[in-house]
């Protein structure tokens, strides 16, 4: 397979496990009594299975129990994280123009308001 | 491999329940606790980039890839916030921090492009294919999400409030709108 190819689908997938598996954190430390995590958090567990089922397979590497599925799930995180951290930098361009209008936009007029900056 | 990187995973660990506590819930419910957690959790990552010797290639990369991101990011994250605490969003325009901020801003670009001088186009277009298992991920959990939602049988209409709630209303109502109860 193509080498570009192959960076791109461990960065979808790598993308994909790291989002998954901070979303299953979320919904297990932020649990309340009107959440119901159970069902996602089992599809979601399962899903980060086939993605690293898959990322073996992109490797070309056999499926095995002997498979360093910890590692792998190690780099599947760290290429996320990285991708991320690459990208990051368009996203703060992007927020400047958001940012540059928050900075020159009129203030709203409301007598509440006004009641709040005089105390 | 894994327990070399333990600290760095587990500062991720504790800065993801941070963010978790201070997003989770309805808004009166959240805990209070999410800000120290999450400083705790950047400074176990930060504790062990400091002490990283003899890593393998592979976690050497990632960690200077680590150091190289943290000053210009937290240097932006500075300025975004006193840009928007100046900004004339709700309150009048303050421009000490608002200049300040842009500043800051500014200094935080000429940081990256320090910092990240070996970066290519080529990488970052590679890595902006993570956006798409990003967003799987997401619509992903929002279907899940919405078939538990949808499993839900409706409640049934809510109680009229007792004489002591509407009292408490009323004074609140009151309170608010500066009428006497008197």
């Amino acid at each position: 397979m193509n080498d570009i190819l192959v960076d791109v689908l461990l960065s979808i997938f790598g993308g994909f496990i790291l989002t998954t598996i901070s979303l299953i954190i979320f919904q297990v430390v932020s649990y309340h009594p009107y959440s119901r995590p159970i069902v996602p958090i089992f599809f979601q567990s399962i899903s980060v299975f086939l993605g690293l089922v898959i990322i073996i397979l992109i490797d070309g590497k056999e499926i095995s129990l002997s498979s360093q599925w910890t590692s792998i799930l190690e780099s599947s995180l760290i290429l996320g994280i990285t991708d991320i951290m690459r990208i990051l930098p368009l996203f703060y361009v992007l927020m400047l123009y958001f940012l540059f209008r928050a900075s020159t936009r009129t203030p709203l007029e409301s007598p509440l308001l006004e009641l709040l900056e005089s105390e | 491999m894994i327990v070399d990187f333990m600290l760095v995973w587990l500062g991720f660990f504790i800065m993801l329940v941070g963010i978790s506590w201070a997003r989770m819930g309805p808004a009166f419910q959240r805990n209070r606790y999410y800000r120290p957690i999450f400083i705790i959790g950047l400074l176990c990552i930060i504790s062990d980039l400091s002490q990283s010797q003899d890593q393998s290639k592979h976690i050497e990369e990632f960690l200077n890839l680590i150091i190289d991101f943290l000053p210009w990011f937290f240097t932006g994250f500075l300025g975004y916030y006193l840009v928007l605490s100046g900004a004339p969003t709700y309150m009048k325009v303050r421009y000490p921090p608002l200049i300040t901020g842009w500043v800051i801003i500014l200094y935080s670009f000429h940081l990256y492009f320090e910092y990240n001088n070996h970066l290519s186009v080529g990488d970052i277009l590679v890595s902006l294919s993570t956006i798409v298992g990003i967003s799987f991920s997401f619509i992903f959990f929002f279907f899940l999400v919405r078939f538990v939602e949808n499993r839900i049988p409706p409640e049934g209409p809510a109680p009229e409030l007792t004489d002591s709630e509407k009292e408490l209303v009323r004074k609140i109502i009151s309170k608010n709108i500066g009428v006497d109860e008197k």
